[in-house]
């Protein structure tokens, strides 16, 4: 046990003080962070700071548009009473501290045309949308008002329909589809981390085996714990990375508001303001999404995610080790690693179709069988998954994983001493059951 | 009692047979010559005394014991072909490597310290393997051999790729820990370092032992009764003499005799002695162990 520790110990400590690691591991956090802190500052450095002055000949819109306060950065002067013409305003607007002149004639609430801005600057894209829907709200209201229909009823059977999802008894608040995308990215996870992880131990393997070392290794230690070292090993830095990534992750998202939390806000506003005056998807998208999170069961799907990375990780780096020791040439490793990857990207396949249909047959049986259920279970379990089949899935897992190891081992202790020869398939079968 | 003995252990892997019922012993303060041609044997054998792989019949005894994992930290081996962690530190491959014997971090750092001042390669412990010299790597992994104080010393080619002056630090080493009372076991093809080193040897060829004994006792078992004499050329031999020895040739001055039967080397200076002959030097002419060993492989084959 204590050797078995030794090569763990060596195994984690030698990547983990790797350039590359460290890289890795610390500059895609804050690459991540950095993108966000520039695109909140385009964003807000792009918001305009305008006044805007309003010549309205139509007299409709008095005192209609609601400014973007936040930040003073959209404000509109209203020259109620200038009797001069929009040919001479539209020269001086500057005269009044006005970045330009908004020019509604005299309109026909059939036609509105003639609707004109005059300014030096083109409008941002957000201040011209607003604009435009509150001038299209008013126009629609004047036009249905006059012809005498009640705004209020229209108003009142103007309704987003929803249908609510009740659950067990359970009222559930967010949308399959929020449930869906959490699933699908920690589905990804695994899905990247067993590859990465278990390709790692494989290379290791065949480097060892390679250079000899492990000649000298098997006179101290057991081929069984030498493999389980290595897997161990790599398997924690794997664990490593990804906690690092998820605490500086919380950590950035922490510090970014210390740091720029008034632009934040600004942009914040921002979006809430022009969703507002848009239509109300947006916002019904967020609540979803927060109301989702609040669905989720996430100490669940914390835990579910750590044993399925965990034991879907053995199950397949095993079977990585095996091949890493039963192959000594590159051409060889392909041939040999096409018919366990296949699996895992049968599961992605499978993925999609485990979000369009969380409780198909297919779905079921992706969950359940070794091969795909570190992937397909935790997609599944935000759509609230009975713990029947889960535990089912995690006991199936917890075997066969083990069974792999032992499987892997008596592969591995067979072929890390084989060199210069071609193995087959068959050839790997026997090593199984050679005593 | 011996240090190691293989009683008539056999192996075979899934189509070929690679120890046939072998026997053989190996004793304390002695250093052994374990021959014979590529895919003979000698690896598994080796394989099965550093409990690499278990013998399919038959049982290895050490000092009297059934050969067990308490073992392995007696036992001290070389592959043939090396490796170590390139990218790894000297210090701290050493420092590995003790670990894995379970030796206290104070214990190892005396072993490591020692070793690194005796090879002289102290001021290169924190480089990594990649940056050292062959020659370097090479002594690096016979200290991982000899770190832990084997009893048992087992060196697959141990020689190989050395330039002559590291070989012969090596060489003494050996020497010097067989002085220490450690057993060693040379597995090679390489026939002059048998000669030099080695005391006694075993060699194997087809799984089977063909030839064990002591170096200098086999080379007699071998021999072909030749003498070698030279001559002083002002006095050369005559027909009388030819009549009464067997000359198997002769180049200038100097003679190879056979002996007949009966005959020893003294009846044949008699003889030159009688006739007059001056003679410079005389010498029993022994076959060398590569001779014998190509002799017998090829004999065992046929």
């Amino acid at each position: 046990m204590k050797k078995t520790w030794y090569i763990i110990k060596r195994e984690y400590l030698t990547r983990v003080k790797k350039k590359s690691f460290l890289v890795l591991t610390f500059l895609i956090p804050i690459l991540f962070g950095l993108v966000i802190i520039g695109t909140v500052a385009i964003a807000t450095s792009a918001q305009e700071k305008i006044k805007i002055a309003v010549k309205d000949d139509s007299g409709l819109f008095e005192d209609k548009f609601r400014g973007m306060d936040v930040g003073e950065s959209l404000r509109f002067v209203y020259l109620t009473g200038n009797q001069q013409p929009i040919d001479s305003l539209k020269h001086i607007y500057q005269n009044i501290n006005c970045d330009g002149i908004l020019y509604i004639p005299k309109i026909n609430l059939e036609q509105p045309l003639g609707i004109a801005y005059y300014s030096e600057n083109e409008l941002g894209i957000t201040t011209k949308e607003h604009i435009i829907n509150n001038l299209s709200d008013e126009i629609r209201n004047r036009a249905l008002s006059e012809r005498h229909y009640n705004i209020d009823t229209i108003e009142y059977f103007d309704k987003k329909i929803s249908v609510e999802q009740i659950i067990d008894n359970k009222k559930k608040k967010g949308s399959s589809e929020v449930a869906g995308m959490f699933g699908y990215a920690c589905g990804m996870l695994i899905y990247i981390f067993l590859i990465v992880y278990g390709a790692m131990v494989m290379r290791s393997v065949t480097e060892e085996k390679t250079n000899r070392i492990v000649e000298v290794l098997v006179t101290t230690v057991k081929p069984f714990q030498l493999m389980l070292g290595k897997i161990i090993g790599i398997g924690a830095v794997g664990l490593t990375q990804f906690l690092c990534w998820g605490i500086l992750t919380v950590l950035i998202n922490m510090l970014l508001p210390v740091f720029m939390g008034d632009k934040l806000m600004a942009m914040q506003a921002m979006q809430q303001s022009s969703q507002m005056a848009s239509s109300s998807e947006s916002t019904q998208m967020l609540m979803n999404i927060s109301n989702a999170f609040h669905d989720l069961n996430i100490p669940r799907m914390l835990l579910s995610f750590l044993f399925y990375f965990v034991f879907g990780y053995l199950f397949y780096a095993s079977q990585f080790a095996a091949i890493g020791a039963a192959v000594t040439d590159d051409s060889d490793m392909q041939t040999f690693t096409f018919p366990i990857t296949i699996p895992i990207i049968i599961s992605m396949i499978l993925m999609s179709a485990t979000l369009a249909q969380p409780f198909s047959n297919a779905a079921f049986w992706g969950s359940v069988l070794p091969f795909s259920s570190p992937i397909i279970m935790i997609t599944r379990i935000p759509f609230q998954v009975a713990w029947w089949e889960q535990l089912l899935s995690m006991f199936i897992l917890v075997v066969c994983s083990l069974g792999m190891v032992y499987v892997a081992a008596r592969i591995y202790r067979i072929g890390i001493l084989i060199q210069g020869k071609k193995v087959t398939f068959k050839e790997i079968g026997k090593w199984i059951f050679v005593k | 009692m011996h240090l190691l003995e293989v009683k008539n252990v056999s192996k075979s892997f899934q189509n070929k047979v690679a120890l046939q019922d072998v026997s053989l012993a190996f004793d304390a303060h002695k250093i052994y010559g374990l021959l014979g041609p590529n895919g003979a044997g000698k690896t598994t054998l080796i394989r099965n005394i550093t409990q690499i792989f278990f013998p399919d019949s038959g049982q290895l005894l050490f000092n009297g014991e059934k050969l067990a994992e308490k073992h392995q930290n007696l036992i001290g081996y070389m592959p043939e072909e090396r490796g170590l962690y390139k990218k790894m530190k000297v210090e701290e491959q050493l420092y590995y490597f003790t670990q894995l014997r379970n030796f206290s971090k104070k214990e190892a750092t005396q072993k490591i310290d020692y070793w690194l001042n005796k090879l002289d390669i102290d001021s290169w412990r924190n480089k990594t393997i990649e940056e050292l010299s062959k020659g370097m790597q090479q002594k690096v992994q016979f200290v991982v051999t000899v770190l832990h104080d084997p009893k048992l010393l087992i060196l697959d080619e141990p020689f190989s790729g050395l330039d002559p002056l590291n070989a012969e630090i090596i060489k003494q080493e050996i020497f010097e820990l067989h002085q220490k009372g450690t057993t060693i076991i040379f597995s090679t093809h390489r026939m002059e370092n048998v000669e030099e080193i080695c005391e006694e040897i075993y060699l194997i060829n087809e799984g089977k032992i063909i030839l064990e004994g002591n170096v200098q006792n086999i080379k007699q078992q071998f021999k072909k009764h030749l003498i070698r004499v030279t001559i002083n050329p002002e006095t050369p031999i005559n027909d009388a003499i030819r009549t009464q020895t067997e000359i198997v040739e002769e180049k200038n001055e100097v003679l190879i005799f056979k002996l007949k039967e009966n005959q020893l080397p003294n009846d044949i200076l008699k003889i030159l002695l009688q006739h007059q002959i001056e003679i410079t030097s005389m010498t029993e002419i022994l076959p060398s162990i590569h001779e014998i060993f190509i002799q017998q492989v090829q004999e065992k084959s046929q």
